[in-house]
């Protein structure tokens, strides 16, 4: 029997012999107490996700060094005392019904369970503290409201990049049309619409967003080419005179995210692209239209 | 141990009177003094009845499960508390010096014939096994802490061990045979 173990071991390396070794090495450290209390937990995990064989070969491993240690102890005998006084130490948790959730005298960190390490469960069934219940609900609470956040932004701005890449020109004609229009709704979204100060200029732009967000926009088309961010878009009103973004042109479509100022109705704000021009000065390229 | 886990006193007691013996003699090899092996005694049980429901006889014989949540709580206990093993009963007569003395009645009595076997099965061991499992087995060192108190690679610790716990293996095996 072992001459055919030890045969099919040598014809195909990769067998069990092979794949098993280091289970059975760490369930034998794991078993005398060498490892420590982190390689204990993965060591836990490994055995709680390891297939029937390999938990097979843990459990004969840790049966063996059990059972020398069983041969190695001394022969002493406990007093009689001592079964009274486990037993009483147990019922008088279970009477104040505590047991569960006490921590025993000696237990300077976190108790573990071989085999079993779950911490869903220890959370529900009561034993962790109530301090770390209340902390974890909070934390979980917090990461919930983040990742609602987070996704709430993420469906925003992917609505927005959605509009512009479905954009199409002669559509940003027809919206931008006249150049009376200054507001128009697509949906739930504003847009603000602004033209060339100069009407010999073909380009378009207009900045769209939704009234419950500070995320907007922009979109303009045919802005002559300028590299460097030469461009920014300013908003002015009584009290509000902020520069917003900046940006280049390649002279064809030019799509970008932003922040709305706080707190500002957009339909209030004065709205220009702006560059600066060859000595640096600023130059009103394109404004909302009125 | 479902019963245990209800708090079911019987089941309990029925559990002490299997294991109580095994789990103060694991008690005693790892700890200085009767009393502190009888408060950890006391400890064990307590976190047996703990972990109760957690038990799956599947995956461990209940001795195995015993011995490994009694062994991994001493071994701790003796990290947390960073004290040498049982220094009145089994460290005191450790050295070789020890074992080739007349040992008195009392201390015959404390250390037995298994004990004295197990020592001279370690001290038969090359020196680098002896070492490594000396203070694994009896120290409750991790391997990584032996790996930098004897300044040696982790991986030839592991190796020594491995080693070791085979060899020990075997003598006890050998020594079943005379008897």
């Amino acid at each position: 029997m072992s001459d055919n173990n030890n045969r099919n071991r040598n014809e195909n390396p990769e067998t069990n012999h092979d794949k098993y070794q280091d289970l059975r090495e760490l369930a034998a450290f794991d078993a005398i107490g060498a490892l420590t209390e982190h390689e204990r937990r993965d060591f836990d995990l490994i055995e709680e996700t390891a297939d029937e064989v390999a938990q097979n070969e843990i459990r004969v491993a840790r049966d063996a060094v059990m059972k020398q240690i069983g041969e190695d102890l001394p022969n002493v005998q406990p007093s009689p005392a001592l079964k009274h006084r486990v037993l009483a130490t147990i019922l008088r948790f279970i009477e104040n019904d505590l047991g569960k959730t006490v921590q025993t005298r000696d237990e300077g960190q976190a108790d573990f369970v071989p085999g079993a390490f779950n911490w869903f469960e220890r959370f529900f069934a009561g034993r962790v503290g109530v301090g770390w219940r209340i902390a974890a609900l909070a934390f979980l609470t917090i990461s919930i409201a983040l990742f609602w956040m987070l996704v709430e932004t993420k469906k925003w701005n992917d609505d927005l990049r959605g509009f512009a890449r479905s954009f199409d020109i002669s559509e940003f004609e027809r919206l931008v049309g006249p150049r009376t229009i200054n507001y128009f709704i697509d949906g739930d979204a504003k847009h603000i619409v602004l033209a060339p100060v100069d009407d010999s200029e073909s380009s378009r732009a207009m900045i769209s967003y939704f009234p419950d967000r500070d995320d907007a926009l922009f979109l303009a088309r045919d802005l002559p080419a300028l590299s460097d961010e030469m461009y920014y878009i300013r908003v002015q009103a009584p009290g509000v005179d902020e520069v917003i973004v900046s940006f280049s042109s390649s002279g064809d479509i030019v799509g970008l995210d932003f922040k709305l100022p706080e707190d500002v109705d957009p339909t209030t704000l004065s709205w220009w692209v702006m560059r600066f021009d060859k000595e640096n000065e600023p130059v009103k390229v394109m404004e909302a239209v009125s | 141990m479902d019963r245990v886990a209800k708090g079911e006193t019987e089941a309990i007691e029925e559990l002490y009177d299997r294991f109580g013996t095994l789990v103060y003699r694991m008690a005693y090899q790892l700890t200085p003094t009767k009393a502190d092996a009888e408060d950890a005694v006391q400890e064990i049980f307590v976190r047996l009845w703990q972990t109760a429901e957690r038990y799956d006889v599947r995956k461990a014989k209940l001795v195995t499960w015993v011995m490994l949540i009694s062994r991994r709580y001493l071994v701790d206990r003796l990290r947390r508390r960073r004290v040498r093993p049982q220094p009145s009963a089994f460290d005191e007569a450790w050295t070789d010096a020890d074992l080739n003395s007349e040992n008195s009645v009392e201390r015959d009595f404390l250390i037995n014939e298994r004990q004295k076997r197990l020592r001279e099965r370690i001290n038969g061991l090359p020196e680098l096994q002896r070492e490594v499992v000396q203070r694994a087995y009896l120290g409750g060192r991790t391997l990584r802490e032996i790996s930098q108190e004897l300044d040696r690679p982790i991986g030839t610790i592991k190796s020594a061990l491995s080693r070791a716990l085979a060899g020990l293996r075997d003598r006890v095996a050998e020594d079943e045979g005379q008897l």
